[in-house]
């Protein structure tokens, strides 16, 4: 970048320190080119700084708080409805062991098979090694 | 820190706010929006230009702060942390502006499109004021020189806040900011200088 129109910058923007300013001003005095480019640069910095300062309008606050309630509602309406249906299938699933071990209980003492209470609710099956072997050698 | 609103009522420090806001009170987040709104105003609208496009990313700038309220440490002021979350979701918004016109307009047209910000359609020069001729013209500036001229120029921040804000070396943010003022000098042209 042109080293002039660095330190030009540098200058109205007030970045630049005294040394660098007396240099500047001193060289705008000779050079006529750079002086103009000076008042150019100025310009545009004075324009840009002169523009009435923008804003969001009216209520942009309130705006904001709306959709931020509006935000943390929806997901915590999601979660809530997440909750509701893991609540219902964990108590359907709860149910449903309960019956099945139920009927594996019911099924296994009317067989009068040998098992314990825990194996024939959870439907073990019968079987042993002893009686694996006799039914391989049948 | 911004005074207060009411002489005699105690202004709350950014922290204060940021504390309460942190633990659930709505009304101090909302002191906060109000305190760096008008900042928020000055880098989006200079990004984007004024519109329905501007005030929704200057909503969403301040959505993405509350949730990312935890993570803030205090290393940069509250300002240039919000300002940085602004200029970013700006930079993403243009991008899908001309991401958007690309695929949707005609070269000609994208060309007016893309230098002028969105406005009503009033087309009399002379009726402008100087602030629509200065997003007019910041407008046609590329995203990365409209970043600078916003952060450097409208809002102040020193070539190094800037250089942070934007994740870029200090010389790039100078080489930027001069092609960016030799452009607007073209641009900006009669309507140079305090007076015009």
């Amino acid at each position: 970048m042109n080293e002039h129109r660095e330190s030009i910058i540098r200058v109205l923007t007030g970045e630049a320190d005294e040394l660098e300013r007396e240099r500047l001003l001193s060289r705008l005095e000779g050079d006529a080119n750079l002086r103009a480019e000076f008042d150019r640069m100025q310009a545009v910095g004075q324009t840009l700084s002169g523009a009435e300062e923008p804003t969001f309008g009216p209520f942009f606050a309130a705006r904001v708080m709306h959709r931020l309630n509006r935000e943390r509602a929806s997901s915590g309406s999601m979660y809530e409805s997440l909750r509701w249906v893991f609540a219902r299938v964990a108590v359907a699933g709860l149910v449903a062991s309960v019956g099945l071990g139920v009927y594996n209980t019911v099924i296994a003492s009317n067989a009068e098979i040998g098992n314990s209470a825990i194996e024939s609710a959870l439907g073990v099956p019968a079987e042993n090694l002893e009686t694996v072997y006799l039914l391989a050698s049948e | 820190m911004a005074p207060s609103r009411w002489p005699g009522v105690p202004t709350q420090s950014d922290e204060e706010l940021l504390r309460s806001a942190r633990q659930g009170d709505d009304q101090a987040f909302r002191v906060l929006v109000e305190r760096y709104e008008g900042q928020v105003a000055a880098t989006v609208i200079g990004m984007l230009g004024p519109g329905d496009d501007a005030a929704d990313v200057g909503q969403e700038t301040f959505i993405r702060f509350y949730r990312a309220m935890g993570n803030y440490r205090g290393d940069a002021k509250l300002g240039t942390y919000i300002t940085r979350i602004a200029i970013n979701l700006s930079l993403k918004a243009l991008k899908r502006r001309q991401t958007w016109v690309r695929r949707f307009v005609s070269r000609d047209d994208a060309e007016t499109l893309l230098a002028e910000p969105a406005r009503d359609g009033v087309r009399d020069v002379e009726a402008r004021t100087r602030a629509e001729l200065v997003h007019r013209a910041i407008g046609a500036l590329k995203p990365d020189q409209r970043a600078v001229v916003v952060l450097r120029m409208l809002e102040g921040y020193s070539t190094r806040e800037t250089a942070e804000m934007l994740d870029v070396p200090q010389g790039t943010v100078m080489s930027r900011l001069s092609r960016a003022l030799e452009k607007l000098e073209g641009l900006l042209g009669p309507q140079l200088g305090p007076e015009a």
